[in-house]
């Protein structure tokens, strides 16, 4: 009898899932009312991808030295990032499929290793193409694009491999050896703290004024070439062969062969994988098990109590504790409901607010005027806030599109559940730039009022990026654990779309610097009286993202009005 | 108390019901019945105003859904056939939004009758997403009642719920109906609209083959015998 390696029907099924993802992609672009932003989407496509390709041809090629520790640092960080993900976020379960793909793979009669070999695939299509569109990234700097594309194909399969076995590592861990990984990721991000910071001071990276000059770029560029030089490079040794294809001069047969090699390790790896796996899954039913005779002895021992006594859950004492939430129209209502989901991830949100909070502080230690300090701590606040923020806090529609028909349900106005649904994240966001300000305003002895007036201008400022990124959801809306090619480029084009966005809005806020002194003394020339052009300026700071943010919520309380959660929900 | 008045609702090109009209009155019991794809979610939906409709006024307690959504939706309570209920939420904490939204004066009593009626009490602070299925069913039924609708639609209720639930909602529907409420029910458990319903509202193929009190439906069908079940009147009705 002859078997195959993976059963051909899971190849199979990935082909049939990417045609049925192509005519989806196809159907959506094509629906009249996301038209006008489908061509928006394309238009923004080409800008982008010229950007790109102007920036790929006309820009000077990277000295090899310093490509070789930016590549390997990245492959480190990279590394790094899963290590710490895994301790932090651990995987619920140890393949990483949806739902539905759980519901109907694993109860098909395919062996472990088809359904992570399943996963391979799926990873490795991806891979190929986030491969290539680096590889284009990358060409002025590569001297031969063919083993370039080979390199960063090999560590980018390497790095995701490394994901999955992490995962699986982690979901099959007892809680003491996931306590134990976890205390070691932590000791080892401390001891690359201290490595990088070490390196940092020897480099006087943060001694004095930041320079915005040529000597920045090239201090930065040193103490990246330093760190490879360091400890930090050792551990990029595993990731060396990869870096060595992707700056080979030529192709050439030794450079073939290691290209070979690298593709026999990656396939060892993934076998690898496989097995572990396998291996994992059945120590999890067998350490079940064990717990379950361990507990079945414990509830025989303690067989002589009352039934109630041992499970005080199920006794029905009517201790019902209902909230009383106030109803503002309904609005009230859904603030509270999102924010009782933000409480259930009170610490994964902590987790993702202290790296951004450190960073968006490091400007106040870094700038000597204490006024421009503040300003520029609240800058890279808007700035994250508007990029970044959005995505660590999805507490409103964004995770309620299989609730939408709920929703409209409710005997509450448009308007009411616009504003229920995006209260919660605004509200959390606020909170996390009072906080992040007040530490500064604190930390530089400034005017209290001064953290009053820049938590009025990120208000509407939160209520804006946060209607933004709902109305441009509930317009284009997607499923939160959807991947692949329709993700990638929707994600790309978002981000571009906000740094537009965001570079239009400095353009505005300097415009409106200048035409508020202008505008200052303009009335006191004519008038005669003193006006305070800071406070005209900051009037328009608030006023300005107002009138945008009430815009955008008129703009989202129609479309939610519109919507049809029959036709416009992908399945 | 539910008018419907000549329904109609195409998606794009695709006409899913058309010229559907009937009414129920405080106290009935509807039964919408009909083969898969006959309108019947569509037509729910419609009533709820989750959709709009294409043609025709559809109106709970005099509240036209289209122009008066906000009054025609406090006074109905509609449950899906898989009650998409918060999976964040405990039990409890279900009940409590369900009573700020529809502003339920005295909810925590209506609560614990309810909780004990469909023997949730044990489970308050459980979040949604550890319920069974029908536990999440029985929660999105005590959710529906809490205000105490006068109008009240279930799509497929009986899915997932246990032979003492489905007594339960069984008993709790009757009683409904008895304190003045209109309740229609869209379900393919001919016989349980057979034991329950007043009326039936037959579709197929989003056309409307019969709507009128249960003991016409014989008379209607001439060519079913006088000993006739419902099973064999629907499949006469529907395949013509």
């Amino acid at each position: 009898m002859t078997t195959t390696v993976f059963n051909p029907a899971i190849v199979q099924l990935l082909m049939l899932q990417s045609r049925g993802r192509r005519r989806r992609m196809w159907g959506r672009f094509c629906q009249p009312r996301r038209l006008v932003l489908s061509a928006v989407a394309c238009v923004m496509a080409v800008v982008w991808l010229g950007n790109a390709a102007m920036t790929i041809w006309f820009r000077e090629s990277a000295f090899p030295e310093t490509l070789r520790a930016l590549l390997s640092l990245g492959m480190v960080l990279y590394a790094g990032w899963h290590f710490a993900k895994a301790a932090f976020f651990r995987p619920e379960s140890p393949v990483d499929l949806t739902p539905a793909e759980r519901e109907i793979l694993v109860a098909m009669p395919l062996r472990s290793r088809d359904l992570v070999a399943y996963q391979l695939a799926s990873v490795t299509v991806t891979t190929c193409l986030k491969a290539g569109l680096f590889t284009l990234l990358l060409l002025p700097d590569l001297h031969s694009a063919l083993m370039g594309l080979a390199g960063l194909l090999l560590a980018m399969m390497i790095l995701e491999i490394l994901r999955i076995a992490i995962d699986i590592a982690t979901w099959g861990m007892g809680r003491s050896a996931f306590l134990v990984y976890r205390a070691a990721v932590v000791a080892g991000l401390v001891a690359g703290g201290f490595v990088v910071g070490t390196v940092c001071m020897r480099a006087g990276a943060l001694g004095g004024q930041i320079n915005l000059g040529e000597g920045l770029h090239q201090r930065l560029v040193d103490i990246l070439l330093q760190l490879n030089g360091s400890v930090v490079g050792y551990a990029a040794l595993a990731f060396q062969p990869c870096v060595d294809l992707i700056l080979a001069d030529s192709v050439t047969l030794p450079k073939a062969g290691q290209a070979v090699a690298g593709l026999g390790i990656v396939l060892g790896l993934a076998a690898a994988v496989i097995g572990l796996y396998t291996i994992t899954s059945r120590r999890v039913a067998q350490r079940e098990k064990r717990n379950y005779r361990t507990r079945g002895a414990a509830r025989n021992w303690l067989a002589g109590s009352t039934r109630s006594e041992l499970l005080p859950g199920l006794s029905a004492d009517g201790s019902l504790r209902l909230w009383r939430i106030p109803r503002w129209g309904g609005a009230a209502a859904l603030a509270w409901r999102q924010l009782v989901g933000a409480r259930r991830h009170w610490g994964s949100l902590l987790t993702a607010m202290i790296a951004p909070a450190v960073l968006t502080c490091v400007p106040s230690f870094v700038i000597e005027d204490r006024y421009v300090a503040l300003l520029a701590t609240t800058g890279t606040l808007a700035f994250y806030t508007f990029l970044l923020l959005p995505t660590a806090l999805r507490f409103d529609f964004r995770r309620d599109l299989d609730r939408l028909a709920t929703l409209k349900g409710l005997p509450i106005t448009p308007a009411a559940a616009v504003i229920g649904q995006i209260l919660a994240p605004v509200l959390i966001a606020t909170l996390f730039q009072a906080g992040v300000l007040a530490f500064v305003v604190a930390a530089r002895s400034l005017p209290p009022y001064f953290l009053v007036v820049a938590i009025l201008v990120m208000i509407p400022l939160n209520v804006l990026v946060f209607g933004l990124d709902n109305l441009i959801y509930l317009l284009y809306p997607y499923r939160m654990q959807q991947e692949g090619l329709e993700i990638f480029l929707r994600t790309m084009l978002t981000f571009t779309g906000k740094g537009l966005l965001f570079a239009i809005g400095l353009a505005a806020v300097s415009a409106w610097g200048f035409a508020a002194a202008a505008l200052v003394g303009g009335i006191s020339h004519r008038t005669g009286s003193a006006i305070n052009a800071y406070t005209v300026f900051a009037c328009g700071m608030i006023a300005g993202p107002s009138l945008l943010a009430t815009l955008v919520l008129y703009g989202l309380c129609r479309t939610y009005r519109d919507m049809n959660p029959i036709e416009d929900i992908p399945r | 108390m539910i008018e419907v008045d000549d329904f109609h609702k195409a998606f794009g090109d695709q006409v899913a019901v058309q010229g559907i009209s009937f009414r129920v009155e405080p106290g009935e019991l509807l039964a919408v019945i009909g083969p898969n794809g006959a309108g019947k979610t569509t037509t729910m939906r419609a009533i709820a105003g989750i959709i709009s409709a294409s043609r025709g006024r559809l109106s709970i307690a005099g509240f036209d859904v289209d122009a008066d959504g906000i009054a025609a939706k406090s006074r109905l309570a509609f449950v899906p056939d898989d009650a998409p209920l918060f999976h964040d939420l405990t039990v409890e904490e279900h009940l409590s939004f369900y009573a700020s939204i529809y502003r339920v004066n005295d909810a925590h009593a209506k609560a614990l009758g309810l909780l004990d009626a469909f023997e949730l009490t044990p489970k308050l602070r459980t979040p949604a997403s550890n319920l069974s299925r029908g536990m999440r069913q029985k929660l999105a039924i005590c959710c529906a009642y809490l205000h105490d609708p006068q109008a009240i639609l279930f799509d497929e209720p009986l899915t997932g719920l246990d032979p003492q639930g489905i007594r339960i909602f069984k008993r709790s529907l009757q009683e409904r109906a008895a304190q003045g409420a209109a309740v229609v029910v869209s379900s393919h458990m001919l016989a349980m609209v057979e034991d329950l319903c007043t009326h039936v509202l037959i579709l197929s193929a989003g056309v409307q083959r019969f709507f009128g009190p249960i003991e016409e439906l014989r008379t209607s069908y001439v060519q079913v015998d006088a000993a006739a079940s419902l099973e064999d009147i629907f499949f006469a009705a529907t395949s013509s």
